[in-house]
């Protein structure tokens, strides 16, 4: 059977490195926040609408739009290319978010205070699409199907691009002393990673960390983003560096 | 089958874009239809594309897109072996398709067949060493006698010695242009553009009668890499054009492959292994690297 590092391994330069906790790097999602803050705008806003947001995000790439980790994560799912591109997209994406939680396990627990019990996903806002391309692509992986579980479901209130709430999504059953991983494709504002993440610390689980697989950057936004694009554009990404650590013991 | 008012539109709407072109081929892409875009029914689900979406149709009115119908059936006319596609076509390269700065045009001279996707671009300078140029003929050859596609850019060196190469094995190969599809450059490899024309494919993304200038060719690079499953790079020194080709195609999720030689020698191949490329020391390694990439497997396992 072919192994997630085999297909992993050579999309190493479709990423982009994370930065690591410093100054200009946004504390909670690794963006880029305005000058002089410690979180950026998109984290505060998102943070700050939900009662129990998670304040650790980890992302496995930055990515700009257009950019060919964007064309993976956009058409696994959007149902615009033949099946047969977006089988490929698919066992390309998960085989990403595999390789790095099967690499930074050790330091997400750490970081997020104990190992979790559980993975699960943010449902998709259009119910219609059924089953969410990233549920399917994590069943392609023993590994991951065995961790994996649905717990949240559509709630009553719409989620907008700078709108997290806590009634977004709700959990599908009580979870006191369950400890979640909460893993999605994309990261843009957070609001809707944050909102699954409050959903499931009401239903009683603690939410050890979000891991989405990119995190979108913008450069032209201004001139901080373009500086801090182009930053991490001159480091060279690796998997065996995540942005919890800048030199990760494996 | 073509459908050439779509086509037309396509150019229009190209000639019209502030944006790179790849950007236009995702908005038509999306939208599945140029004329959905030109009549202003298409979307974007970025703000970006939403702004580039208006500016096209600010730009193109439907006299332009009736005087590129006549344009491109003058062109095509004068050169009868020469074909236009589109990204809406089905006839658009399957590999190419799949990289995100892909040209949203290309004109083919001969075939390209279904068989042409599995296919390696063989790359490497104009100023090849004498060992280099035998080592990229043997190698095209020997892909080509075992039904893999070479894929190459037509220039001096490495180049014209992997397209002969594969001639010479008996198989097909594919010559991605700098210039326009009516052009030859260097002019030296005018013969050997017939060749390929017979046995494979010569295809352009520019305009016929565009000479080679200096920013077609980094265009050019991106269509090589994306034409191929992967590249493998013969003989490149860390300031030829063939190491950017290298990155190109790291960046596009392709599959780099490294000669063992080039590997010893210099430093930036090194460290590109370090970046998700791969050393390669015979034709059975990239063999085994092509049919895996090619086949997607319905199951993955950690280890």
């Amino acid at each position: 059977m072919t192994s997630v590092a085999e297909i992993a391994i050579p999309l190493t330069g479709i990423c982009t490195t994370v930065p690591d906790p410093r100054a200009g790097v946004c504390l909670i999602c690794r963006g880029c926040p305005g000058p002089g803050y410690d979180v950026c705008y998109a984290c505060h806003h998102a943070t700050s609408q939900v009662s129990l947001p998670c304040s650790l995000v980890v992302p496995i790439s930055l990515y700009e739009i257009p950019s060919q980790l964007h064309k993976f994560l956009r058409h696994y799912k959007s149902g615009k290319y033949p099946a047969a591109y977006q089988n490929d997209f698919s066992v390309r994406v998960v085989s990403i978010l595999a390789y790095f939680v099967m690499k930074h396990t050790e330091c997400i627990a750490t970081s997020g205070g104990g190992m979790w019990d559980l993975m699960t996903t943010v449902p998709s806002s259009k119910p219609q699409i059924g089953v969410h391309a990233l549920v399917t692509a994590i069943q392609r992986v023993g590994a991951l199907r065995k961790q994996y579980e649905p717990l949240l479901r559509l709630g009553s209130r719409p989620v907008g691009h700078l709108q997290a709430n806590d009634r977004a999504f709700d959990a599908t059953q009580r979870l006191e002393g369950t400890r979640v991983l909460l893993i999605d494709d994309t990261y843009t504002t957070g609001a809707t990673a944050q909102s699954a993440a409050s959903a499931l610390a009401i239903a009683g689980a603690t939410v050890v960390a979000i891991l989405p697989i990119g995190r979108v950057i913008n450069p032209s936004f201004n001139q901080e983003n373009k500086d801090y694009w182009e930053r991490q554009r001159r480091m060279p990404f690796s998997f065996d560096t995540c942005c919890l650590e800048s030199v990760d013991a494996g | 089958m073509i459908d050439r008012r779509e086509q037309a539109a396509l150019l229009a709407l190209t000639e019209a874009s502030p944006a790179p072109w790849h950007e236009v081929a995702d908005l038509v892409e999306d939208a599945g239809s140029v004329m959905a875009v030109l009549e202003g029914t298409a979307q974007s689900y970025t703000q970006k594309g939403t702004e580039l979406l208006a500016e096209l149709v600010r730009q193109t009115t439907p006299a332009m897109v009736d005087s590129w119908i006549s344009t491109i059936e003058m062109t095509l006319e004068q050169l009868p072996d020469v074909s236009l596609i589109t990204v809406l076509d089905p006839e658009y390269p399957e590999n190419l398709r799949r990289i995100y700065n892909r040209p949203p045009f290309l004109f083919v001279r001969g075939q390209l067949i279904d068989e042409d996707n599995r296919s390696v671009a063989v790359v490497g300078t104009r100023r090849a060493s004498p060992e280099g140029r035998k080592r990229a003929r043997f190698l095209a050859t020997a892909l080509a006698q075992r039904g893999v596609t070479v894929v190459s850019g037509l220039a001096a060196g490495i180049d014209t010695s992997a397209h002969s190469g594969a001639l010479e094995g008996g198989g097909r190969t594919v010559a991605v242009m700098g210039t326009g599809i009516d052009r030859t450059y260097p002019a030296d490899n005018a013969a050997l553009a017939e060749r390929i024309a017979a046995h494979g494919a010569l295809i352009s993304q520019f305009w016929p009668g565009t000479p080679p200038r200096a920013t077609n060719f980094p265009l050019r690079n991106v269509v090589t890499s994306g034409m191929a499953v992967g590249t493998v790079v013969i003989e490149a020194s860390g300031k030829s054009g063939a190491r950017m080709q290298a990155r190109l195609a790291l960046e596009h999720g392709k599959r780099v492959l490294l000669m063992k030689d080039l590997v010893m020698q210099e430093e930036w191949a090194q460290l590109y292994e370090r970046r998700g490329a791969k050393v390669v020391e015979s034709v059975e390694d990239i063999l085994a690297v092509l049919d895996a990439e090619r086949s997607v497997p319905t199951a993955l396992q950690l280890f």
